[in-house]
């Protein structure tokens, strides 16, 4: 009896280790395709893996769910077609950066993978190959400047990605609400605003004659500082002052003087009570839901966002459009263009054990019947301008300004000239975000901001000094075209000019 | 008599090999969940760290620049404030709450299940059940307050004049189940012979709260105490999904912004993840809680004396 509890005890034991074991190995295929990925695409891929063969295999990792069915038809055509390579597509549903972050550590990553937002550091860490050691001086034409989005930060003689969906900030605006508001032209349409006293004085004609009615003219999701206004403060001072994220395009250094006209047009438009009540408790998707039902007269988003959301999230039958960010002063004239914050773009892995079948796949993922397909189906909003020009997709037809634009967009990547930056204590956004709200202790705007130069240049300095931090200069920039600007990497001996 | 063996480490583990793997587990996940860590943090407390660069030794700089990080003891103090309010309502309605179920009546049951139910629901799903709740515009608290006529504007119940006190209200509603539990624990283990003795001297019912029960919990309610206390100054789970820290830093708690030098997303401080500086603000959070802790016991040791 007594050894027969052992033996059960060892068993027992034994089984819980492995399955421990089992739990932290990072997963083979199998585990990941039951785990976490969609549920076609994994059999699929499962049946796919079974076939291969002597066909060399290169597994591709995504989170887009939106184009799913047409990335999986065009993968079983690749594979039906393809001879030596087959293409294994599996799409995340969730938690993607962090399981492709943990799959790429522990060198079980795919071969190609996407990246949003968010997971841009991912290949800019090291895990992208340089496609410039693949891309032919003809492909590089191709893509012209547009190329730029795909930059490294860290180390910008690299392109880590090239160009596949755009993503540029606007003015979201409700025409009924206007119309209501007697906002209106001539005909009858509703007046596009176009500067941000244009912004402040419809704001405050939306509040005054509907918020009885519960209707306001402006709406900012302010619970998250940054998250408001990475999509309204730092765009309009991008545009209007040539400044990106604090760091001045000219200057090469951190200038926050110049957030002084944005904070003060967004403070005005609060003090003036234009604001909807509780824009410091709002996150983007409740201010959405408020937008959706006809509560919020204007707000500031993401072009390949705010259609989607407003089609199947929070669909609405209110008539909205998008503007141009407003100008400081004069209508259309603006210093600068602003940056692309991009959909999700395609990297291939410095772990890809056949980087030549890698870069293969990785041609017929951007060619232009690929590129093409998702644009004209509405999945992507073309970031390579011959795409963009060779059609003109229902959703775009609609609204024009979901597009890039000339007069505002440009092909720099929001990550950004600076990386590496960590700045002492609180940050630029919730500063401005205190200042806006009136909370005690953020009242002078001047103090405010020579605190943050100082903050940040110190930084700026220290990780420049100690090699933590790498930013680059555009040289002779050209703020119209900012993305054809060569960079230089900015040093200590720079900044103390 | 102590039993002393000369075997060495390696034929005791085959002796005892049925101990050893059933204790596998925990030890293993032990040494990477809790010991690994600690040598981690206590490694690059000592150097700047980003992950997109190398790993780069600066000595006491980090140190240095927590003793100038004025947002930090911000949040600091911010921590010392919604732990001494949450503490200063949660402790006395608990224990009260407490005496009350423990006299059993009819119902008291279904009251200790819905009292307790905000300890098993997740703190994340139960804030953002208060973040629809508390929404200015269509929330249901401000909507039955204007119904009843309590009000007549919204109240901006996460704003910066509001924040603090909302993430506290929200963290007593929270943490009441637990503490009533652990009251009611003790109250159990006290004799029921010594009230019957008490009765027969016709001692009230204050009397015997103060003079019975609390002394004979007190032992129960130092552990209590010392484990609401720690509660609440590493309480973040609900402040981060009602407020983010925000408005502008207002309800920012120390353990947040520890938090969010590991995962900036969204962060009131630099969005670029500062694992070195994380570290050693990781240590200095622990000396802090560390000496709340001492004082709390030293000061406890009379109450100890008295009992």
């Amino acid at each position: 009896m007594k050894k027969t509890s052992k033996a059960a005890a060892v068993l027992l034991t034994t089984t819980m280790a492995a399955g421990m074991l089992a739990g932290c190995s990072g997963g083979s295929k199998s585990e990941t395709a039951a785990g976490t990925t969609a549920a076609g695409a994994v059999t699929e891929a499962a049946k796919e893996e079974q076939k291969s063969g002597d066909k060399t295999q290169i597994v591709i990792w995504s989170d887009g769910r939106h184009d799913l069915d047409l990335m999986m038809q065009k993968v079983e055509a690749f594979n039906a077609e393809n001879d030596h390579i087959e293409v294994v597509y599996d799409v995340y549903t969730d938690n993607y950066s962090q399981a492709l972050q943990l799959a790429l550590d522990t060198g079980k990553g795919p071969d190609i993978f996407t990246v949003g937002q968010d997971g841009r550091k991912i290949g800019e860490a090291g895990a992208a190959v340089n496609l410039l050691d693949f891309l032919s001086d003809e492909e590089l034409e191709y893509f012209g400047t547009d190329i730029e989005i795909g930059r490294s930060t860290v180390d910008p003689t690299q392109i880590v990605s090239l160009p596949w969906s755009s993503s540029f900030v606007r003015l979201v605006y409700n025409k009924d609400i206007f119309k209501a508001a007697g906002l209106v032209d001539g005909n009858g349409e509703a007046l596009v605003p176009a500067t941000y006293a244009d912004v402040i004085e419809y704001a405050k004609v939306i509040t005054e004659q509907l918020s009885d009615q519960g209707i306001y003219g402006f709406g900012m999701n302010l619970k998250s500082a940054g998250s408001a206004l990475n999509r309204s403060l730092r765009p309009i001072t991008m545009l209007n002052e040539g400044v990106w994220d604090g760091y001045d395009l000219l200057k090469h250094n951190y200038n926050f003087d110049a957030y002084k006209d944005g904070v003060t047009f967004f403070k005005q438009m609060y003090d003036d009570g234009s604001m909807i009540p509780g824009v410091d408790q709002l996150d983007i998707d409740p201010m959405r839901a408020e937008f959706a039902m006809g509560h919020i007269g204007m707000y500031m988003s993401y072009s390949q966002a705010e259609p989607g959301v407003y089609s199947s999230q929070f669909p609405t039958e209110a008539d909205w459009d998008f503007a141009l960010l407003p100008a400081k002063t004069t209508a259309g004239e603006y210093l600068c263009r602003q940056y692309d914050a991009g959909g999700p773009r395609f990297m291939i892995s410095t772990e890809a054990k056949d980087k030549d079948a890698a870069w293969e796949v990785y041609q017929w993922l951007y060619s232009e019947d690929m590129l093409k397909s998702e644009y004209e189906a509405g999945l992507s909003i073309a970031a390579v301008t011959k795409i963009a020009e060779s059609c003109t997709p229902e959703a775009i037809a609609k609204r024009p300004l979901t597009a890039k634009s000339t007069a505002t967009d440009s092909s720099l990547p929001d990550s950004g000239l600076v990386s590496g930056i960590a700045v002492e204590g609180e940050d630029y956004n919730s500063v401005f975000a205190g200042h806006i709200l009136g909370v005690p202790g953020y009242e002078d705007l001047d103090a405010l901001c020579a605190d943050l130069n100082e903050r940040y240049n110190a930084a700026l300095k220290r990780g420049l000094e100690d090699g933590t931090v790498t930013a680059w200069v555009l040289n002779d920039v050209d703020l119209s075209n900012p993305a054809a600007a060569e960079r230089v990497p900015l040093t200590v001996d720079m900044l103390a000019e | 008599m102590v039993r002393t063996s000369k075997q060495g480490m390696g034929s005791q583990i085959v002796k005892h090999k049925a101990v050893y793997l059933m204790l596998a587990p925990s030890i293993i996940l032990t040494l990477v969940l809790s010991i690994y860590p600690i040598f981690w943090v206590m490694r690059y407390m000592f150097y700047t760290y980003d992950k997109l660069h190398d790993p780069v030794f600066i000595g006491l700089e980090n140190f240095v620049r927590i003793m100038q990080d004025k947002f930090f003891w911000r949040t600091v103090k911010n921590t010392f404030i919604y732990a001494t309010g949450k503490l200063i309502f949660t402790i006395p309605i608990s224990f009260i709450v407490a005496v009350i179920l423990n006299k059993r009546f009819r119902g008291s049951n279904l009251f200790q299940i819905i009292i307790f139910m905000p300890t098993i629901m997740s703190a994340a799903v139960m804030s953002l059940v208060w973040y629809l709740v508390l929404n200015v515009n269509s929330g249901a608290v401000n909507q039955v307050l204007k119904y009843f006529g309590l009000i007549h504007k919204p109240i901006n119940w996460l704003g910066h004049q509001n924040a603090m006190k909302t993430v506290i209200m929200v963290g007593i509603w929270g943490a009441i189940g637990n503490y009533m539990t652990y009251f009611m624990a003790g109250l159990q283990g006290v004799p029921q012979e010594i009230y019957e003795s008490a009765e027969l001297e016709g001692i009230t019912s204050l009397q015997k709260l103060r003079y019975l029960t609390i002394p004979m919990i007190a032992p129960a309610m130092k552990t209590v105490l010392l484990l609401a206390i720690t509660g609440s100054f590493r309480d973040i789970d609900s402040i981060m999904v009602l407020t983010e820290g925000g408005p502008a830093g207002t309800t920012m708690v120390m353990y947040l912004y520890l938090y969010q030098m590991f995962f900036p997303v969204n962060a009131a401080t630099s969005s670029t993840s500062q694992y070195g500086y994380g570290a050693a603000v990781a240590v200095v959070c622990s000396l802090i809680m560390g000496v709340i802790t001492f004082l709390y016991l030293r000061a406890t040791k009379k109450l100890d004396e008295l009992y």
